[in-house]
Protein backbone atom coordinates (compact mmCIF):
# COMPACT_ATOMS: atom_id res chain seq x y z
CA UNK A 1 0.00 0.00 0.00
CA UNK A 2 1.33 3.41 -0.97
CA UNK A 3 0.32 6.47 0.99
CA UNK A 4 1.38 10.09 1.28
CA UNK A 5 3.46 10.54 4.43
CA UNK A 6 2.00 12.44 7.34
CA UNK A 7 2.93 16.11 7.14
CA UNK A 8 2.98 16.38 3.35
CA UNK A 9 0.17 18.56 2.09
CA UNK A 10 -1.08 19.48 -1.35
CA UNK A 11 -2.16 23.06 -1.96
CA UNK A 12 -3.12 25.19 -4.90
CA UNK A 13 -1.57 28.61 -5.28
CA UNK A 14 -3.20 30.56 -8.07
CA UNK A 15 -3.20 28.00 -10.83
CA UNK A 16 -0.31 25.89 -9.56
CA UNK A 17 -0.48 22.69 -7.53
CA UNK A 18 2.25 22.49 -4.93
CA UNK A 19 3.09 20.03 -2.20
CA UNK A 20 5.06 20.98 0.88
CA UNK A 21 6.00 19.42 4.20
CA UNK A 22 4.93 20.77 7.57
CA UNK A 23 5.51 19.63 11.15
CA UNK A 24 7.88 16.71 11.69
CA UNK A 25 8.07 15.97 7.97
CA UNK A 26 9.58 19.40 7.32
CA UNK A 27 12.74 18.39 9.20
CA UNK A 28 13.66 16.09 6.37
CA UNK A 29 12.11 17.90 3.47
CA UNK A 30 12.29 21.64 3.20
CA UNK A 31 11.38 22.24 -0.42
CA UNK A 32 8.31 22.30 -2.59
CA UNK A 33 7.07 19.78 -5.11
CA UNK A 34 5.36 21.29 -8.12
CA UNK A 35 2.67 19.15 -9.68
CA UNK A 36 0.73 19.36 -12.90
CA UNK A 37 -2.94 18.33 -13.11
CA UNK A 38 -2.07 14.64 -13.53
CA UNK A 39 0.41 14.83 -10.66
CA UNK A 40 -2.24 16.40 -8.42
CA UNK A 41 -4.64 13.63 -9.41
CA UNK A 42 -2.09 10.94 -8.49
CA UNK A 43 -1.32 12.76 -5.23
CA UNK A 44 -4.98 12.84 -4.18
CA UNK A 45 -5.28 9.10 -4.84
CA UNK A 46 -2.13 8.54 -2.78
CA UNK A 47 -3.56 10.58 0.07
CA UNK A 48 -6.36 8.05 0.31
CA UNK A 49 -3.89 5.18 0.00
CA UNK A 50 -3.51 3.09 -3.12
CA UNK A 51 -1.25 0.64 -4.93
CA UNK A 52 0.76 1.10 -8.07
CA UNK A 53 -1.58 -1.17 -10.03
CA UNK A 54 -4.59 0.72 -8.74
CA UNK A 55 -3.06 3.99 -9.76
CA UNK A 56 -2.42 2.70 -13.26
CA UNK A 57 -5.98 1.44 -13.53
CA UNK A 58 -7.34 4.78 -12.34
CA UNK A 59 -5.18 6.60 -14.86
CA UNK A 60 -6.61 4.50 -17.68
CA UNK A 61 -10.09 5.27 -16.39
CA UNK A 62 -9.56 9.00 -15.97
CA UNK A 63 -7.57 9.85 -19.06
CA UNK A 64 -9.08 8.69 -22.31
CA UNK A 65 -6.79 7.43 -25.04
CA UNK A 66 -3.87 6.53 -22.76
CA UNK A 67 -2.52 3.01 -23.22
CA UNK A 68 -1.39 0.84 -20.36
CA UNK A 69 2.33 1.09 -21.10
CA UNK A 70 2.27 4.86 -21.08
CA UNK A 71 0.19 4.93 -17.90
CA UNK A 72 2.58 2.50 -16.19
CA UNK A 73 5.60 4.51 -17.21
CA UNK A 74 3.96 7.74 -16.09
CA UNK A 75 2.93 6.36 -12.70
CA UNK A 76 6.34 4.81 -12.05
CA UNK A 77 8.11 8.01 -12.93
CA UNK A 78 5.80 10.01 -10.71
CA UNK A 79 6.26 7.66 -7.74
CA UNK A 80 10.01 7.95 -8.13
CA UNK A 81 9.88 11.74 -8.24
CA UNK A 82 7.86 12.05 -5.05
CA UNK A 83 9.39 9.07 -3.23
CA UNK A 84 10.36 11.30 -0.30
CA UNK A 85 6.68 11.93 0.36
CA UNK A 86 5.48 8.33 0.20
CA UNK A 87 5.13 5.66 2.85
CA UNK A 88 5.52 2.28 1.25
CA UNK A 89 3.92 -0.39 3.39
CA UNK A 90 4.17 -3.49 1.27
CA UNK A 91 2.94 -5.89 3.94
CA UNK A 92 -0.57 -4.66 3.35
CA UNK A 93 -0.30 -4.92 -0.41
CA UNK B 1 6.83 33.15 46.03
CA UNK B 2 7.03 33.26 42.31
CA UNK B 3 10.48 33.65 40.90
CA UNK B 4 10.17 35.73 37.77
CA UNK B 5 12.95 35.21 35.24
CA UNK B 6 15.37 38.07 34.92
CA UNK B 7 15.00 38.46 31.20
CA UNK B 8 14.28 42.12 30.45
CA UNK B 9 11.42 43.02 28.16
CA UNK B 10 10.66 45.85 25.82
CA UNK B 11 7.99 46.57 23.26
CA UNK B 12 8.31 47.44 19.59
CA UNK B 13 5.80 48.23 16.89
CA UNK B 14 6.02 46.66 13.46
CA UNK B 15 3.28 47.02 10.85
CA UNK B 16 1.30 48.89 13.50
CA UNK B 17 1.32 45.83 15.76
CA UNK B 18 2.82 46.14 19.27
CA UNK B 19 5.13 43.20 19.98
CA UNK B 20 6.89 42.32 23.23
CA UNK B 21 10.49 41.08 23.09
CA UNK B 22 12.26 39.32 25.93
CA UNK B 23 15.91 39.50 25.03
CA UNK B 24 18.97 37.90 26.60
CA UNK B 25 21.59 40.01 24.85
CA UNK B 26 21.64 43.79 24.43
CA UNK B 27 22.15 43.67 20.63
CA UNK B 28 18.46 43.21 19.83
CA UNK B 29 17.38 46.21 21.83
CA UNK B 30 19.93 48.44 20.07
CA UNK B 31 18.77 47.08 16.73
CA UNK B 32 15.16 47.86 17.58
CA UNK B 33 15.77 51.37 18.96
CA UNK B 34 13.77 53.15 16.22
CA UNK B 35 10.80 50.82 16.69
CA UNK B 36 10.39 50.90 20.46
CA UNK B 37 7.04 51.96 21.78
CA UNK B 38 5.86 52.81 25.29
CA UNK B 39 2.61 52.27 27.06
CA UNK B 40 1.11 49.85 24.60
CA UNK B 41 0.08 46.34 25.48
CA UNK B 42 1.91 43.87 23.21
CA UNK B 43 -0.43 41.57 21.29
CA UNK B 44 2.16 38.82 21.69
CA UNK B 45 5.62 38.43 23.18
CA UNK B 46 8.56 36.49 21.80
CA UNK B 47 11.65 35.12 23.47
CA UNK B 48 14.25 32.57 22.53
CA UNK B 49 16.21 30.07 24.56
CA UNK B 50 19.97 29.90 24.82
CA UNK B 51 19.68 26.58 23.01
CA UNK B 52 17.93 28.15 20.06
CA UNK B 53 20.59 30.83 19.87
CA UNK B 54 23.38 28.24 19.81
CA UNK B 55 21.55 26.30 17.14
CA UNK B 56 21.26 29.46 15.05
CA UNK B 57 24.97 30.14 15.56
CA UNK B 58 25.62 26.64 14.27
CA UNK B 59 29.07 26.34 15.80
CA UNK B 60 30.36 29.38 13.95
CA UNK B 61 31.74 32.15 16.09
CA UNK B 62 31.57 34.55 13.19
CA UNK B 63 28.18 35.80 14.36
CA UNK B 64 27.69 36.98 17.91
CA UNK B 65 25.06 35.40 20.13
CA UNK B 66 23.25 38.71 20.21
CA UNK B 67 23.03 38.78 16.42
CA UNK B 68 21.83 35.18 16.33
CA UNK B 69 19.28 35.92 19.02
CA UNK B 70 18.01 38.73 16.80
CA UNK B 71 17.54 36.34 13.87
CA UNK B 72 15.66 33.82 16.03
CA UNK B 73 13.46 36.54 17.47
CA UNK B 74 12.63 37.94 14.05
CA UNK B 75 11.70 34.53 12.69
CA UNK B 76 9.33 34.03 15.62
CA UNK B 77 7.86 37.48 15.15
CA UNK B 78 7.25 36.86 11.45
CA UNK B 79 5.49 33.57 12.11
CA UNK B 80 3.37 35.07 14.90
CA UNK B 81 2.38 38.02 12.67
CA UNK B 82 0.58 35.73 10.24
CA UNK B 83 -2.47 35.75 12.54
CA UNK B 84 -2.59 39.52 12.01
CA UNK B 85 -2.60 39.27 8.21
CA UNK B 86 1.10 40.10 8.08
CA UNK B 87 4.05 38.12 6.76
CA UNK B 88 7.69 38.34 5.75
CA UNK B 89 8.77 38.42 2.13
CA UNK B 90 12.43 38.49 1.23
CA UNK B 91 12.56 41.68 -0.82
CA UNK B 92 13.71 45.28 -0.99
CA UNK B 93 10.96 47.86 -0.72
CA UNK B 94 11.04 51.57 -1.36
CA UNK B 95 8.59 54.40 -1.08
CA UNK B 96 8.32 56.76 -4.04
CA UNK B 97 5.86 59.65 -3.76
CA UNK B 98 4.29 57.74 -0.84
CA UNK B 99 3.57 54.53 -2.74
CA UNK B 100 5.62 51.38 -2.24
CA UNK B 101 7.50 49.47 -4.92
CA UNK B 102 8.89 46.08 -3.96
CA UNK B 103 11.67 44.07 -5.57
CA UNK B 104 12.26 40.46 -4.87
CA UNK B 105 14.99 38.04 -5.92
CA UNK B 106 17.39 35.55 -4.43
CA UNK B 107 20.30 37.04 -2.50
CA UNK B 108 23.04 38.29 -4.78
CA UNK B 109 20.88 39.20 -7.77
CA UNK B 110 21.06 42.91 -6.99
CA UNK B 111 18.02 44.10 -5.05
CA UNK B 112 20.11 46.59 -3.10
CA UNK B 113 21.91 47.78 -6.22
CA UNK B 114 18.58 48.34 -7.93
CA UNK B 115 16.95 50.33 -5.13
CA UNK B 116 20.10 52.45 -4.93
CA UNK B 117 19.58 53.27 -8.60
CA UNK B 118 16.12 54.59 -7.75
CA UNK B 119 17.59 56.68 -4.96
CA UNK B 120 20.24 58.10 -7.29
CA UNK B 121 17.73 58.75 -10.03
CA UNK B 122 14.83 60.18 -8.06
CA UNK B 123 16.56 61.59 -4.98
CA UNK B 124 14.38 62.64 -2.07
CA UNK B 125 11.20 61.35 -3.65
CA UNK B 126 12.54 57.90 -2.72
CA UNK B 127 12.78 56.51 0.77
CA UNK B 128 14.00 53.00 1.47
CA UNK B 129 11.44 51.10 3.55
CA UNK B 130 13.52 47.98 4.01
CA UNK B 131 16.45 46.60 2.04
CA UNK B 132 15.96 42.92 2.74
CA UNK B 133 13.25 41.65 5.06
CA UNK B 134 10.15 43.86 5.17
CA UNK B 135 6.79 42.81 6.53
CA UNK B 136 3.74 42.90 4.28
CA UNK B 137 0.36 43.40 5.85
CA UNK B 138 -3.20 43.53 4.57
CA UNK B 139 -5.19 46.29 6.24
CA UNK B 140 -8.79 46.74 5.11
CA UNK B 141 -8.11 45.13 1.77
CA UNK B 142 -4.97 47.11 0.99
CA UNK B 143 -1.51 45.52 1.08
CA UNK B 144 1.09 47.60 2.89
CA UNK B 145 4.82 47.09 3.14
CA UNK B 146 6.30 47.99 6.49
CA UNK B 147 9.73 48.83 7.82
CA UNK B 148 11.31 46.56 10.43
CA UNK B 149 14.53 46.70 12.47
CA UNK B 150 15.82 43.74 10.46
CA UNK B 151 16.83 45.10 7.09
CA UNK B 152 19.84 43.25 5.76
CA UNK B 153 23.57 43.65 6.05
CA UNK B 154 23.53 47.18 4.61
CA UNK B 155 20.99 48.27 7.26
CA UNK B 156 18.84 50.14 4.76
CA UNK B 157 15.43 50.92 6.09
CA UNK B 158 13.08 53.23 7.90
CA UNK B 159 10.16 52.95 10.25
CA UNK B 160 7.39 53.69 7.78
CA UNK B 161 4.62 51.78 6.02
CA UNK B 162 3.27 52.44 2.54
CA UNK B 163 0.59 50.94 0.29
CA UNK B 164 2.05 48.57 -2.29
CA UNK B 165 1.78 49.81 -5.88
CA UNK B 166 3.40 46.75 -7.46
CA UNK B 167 5.91 43.98 -6.92
CA UNK B 168 8.76 43.06 -9.23
CA UNK B 169 10.96 40.00 -9.58
CA UNK B 170 14.50 41.00 -10.51
CA UNK B 171 16.80 39.25 -12.91
CA UNK B 172 20.24 40.32 -14.08
CA UNK B 173 20.61 40.98 -17.77
CA UNK B 174 22.68 42.95 -20.25
CA UNK B 175 19.73 45.11 -21.22
CA UNK B 176 16.69 46.48 -19.45
CA UNK B 177 13.41 44.78 -20.13
CA UNK B 178 10.23 44.58 -18.09
CA UNK B 179 7.06 42.53 -18.53
CA UNK B 180 4.05 41.74 -16.39
CA UNK B 181 3.70 38.25 -14.94
CA UNK B 182 0.58 36.14 -14.92
CA UNK B 183 -0.70 34.35 -11.83
CA UNK B 184 0.91 31.06 -12.67
CA UNK B 185 4.32 32.69 -13.22
CA UNK B 186 4.02 34.51 -9.91
CA UNK B 187 2.97 31.36 -8.02
CA UNK B 188 6.07 29.54 -9.19
CA UNK B 189 8.45 32.36 -8.32
CA UNK B 190 7.07 33.64 -5.02
CA UNK B 191 7.52 30.46 -3.07
CA UNK B 192 11.25 30.72 -2.43
CA UNK B 193 10.93 34.32 -1.19
CA UNK B 194 8.71 33.65 1.81
CA UNK B 195 9.06 32.03 5.21
CA UNK B 196 6.77 29.02 5.45
CA UNK B 197 5.19 28.18 8.80
CA UNK B 198 5.61 24.60 9.85
CA UNK B 199 2.41 24.07 11.78
CA UNK B 200 -0.85 23.33 10.02
CA UNK B 201 -2.98 26.18 11.39
CA UNK B 202 -0.45 28.89 10.72
CA UNK B 203 0.38 27.33 7.38
CA UNK B 204 -3.23 27.52 6.23
CA UNK B 205 -3.50 31.17 7.32
CA UNK B 206 -0.28 31.98 5.54
CA UNK B 207 -1.33 30.24 2.37
CA UNK B 208 -4.50 32.34 2.24
CA UNK B 209 -2.45 35.52 2.59
CA UNK B 210 -0.10 34.41 -0.16
CA UNK B 211 -2.99 33.61 -2.44
CA UNK B 212 -4.64 36.93 -1.63
CA UNK B 213 -1.45 38.79 -2.49
CA UNK B 214 -1.03 36.95 -5.77
CA UNK B 215 -4.60 37.63 -6.78
CA UNK B 216 -4.73 41.29 -5.73
CA UNK B 217 -1.32 42.71 -6.63
CA UNK B 218 0.39 43.54 -9.91
CA UNK B 219 3.58 41.62 -10.55
CA UNK B 220 6.39 42.22 -13.01
CA UNK B 221 9.68 40.71 -14.00
CA UNK B 222 12.50 43.14 -14.63
CA UNK B 223 15.61 42.02 -16.39
CA UNK B 224 18.07 44.80 -15.75
CA UNK B 225 21.61 46.10 -15.68
CA UNK B 226 23.10 48.69 -13.33
CA UNK B 227 22.37 51.73 -15.45
CA UNK B 228 19.97 54.46 -14.29
CA UNK B 229 17.65 53.53 -17.19
CA UNK B 230 16.76 50.37 -15.24
CA UNK B 231 15.15 52.46 -12.48
CA UNK B 232 13.38 54.73 -14.95
CA UNK B 233 11.91 51.81 -16.90
CA UNK B 234 10.84 50.07 -13.68
CA UNK B 235 9.18 53.20 -12.31
CA UNK B 236 7.38 54.10 -15.52
CA UNK B 237 5.96 50.59 -15.83
CA UNK B 238 5.31 49.73 -12.20
CA UNK B 239 3.48 52.94 -11.38
CA UNK B 240 0.71 52.38 -13.94
CA UNK B 241 -2.65 51.66 -12.39
CA UNK B 242 -3.69 49.38 -15.21
CA UNK B 243 -1.57 46.99 -17.19
CA UNK B 244 -1.71 47.91 -20.86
Amino acid sequence: MLKIKKGFILRKLGTEHMAVAIGEASRNFNGMIRLNETGAFYWKELEKGTTKEDLIAKTLEAFEGVNEDTARQDVEEFLKTISMAIDDDREND
Amino acid sequence: MTVRCEIPMFCIKIANIPIGIENRYPYVRHLCADYETDGEEPVFTVSVTEEEILKEQNGEKMFSKGYCEGLCIYRKICLALIKYDAFLMHSAAISMDDDAYAFTAQSGVGKTTHIRLWKEQFGDRVQIINGDKPIYRFIEGQLYVCGTPWCGKECLGSNIMRPVRSICFLKQGPENHIRSLNISEVSRRIFSQVLLPKDQENFDCFWMLLERMIMSEKFFELECNRQPEAAILAYQTMRRREIC
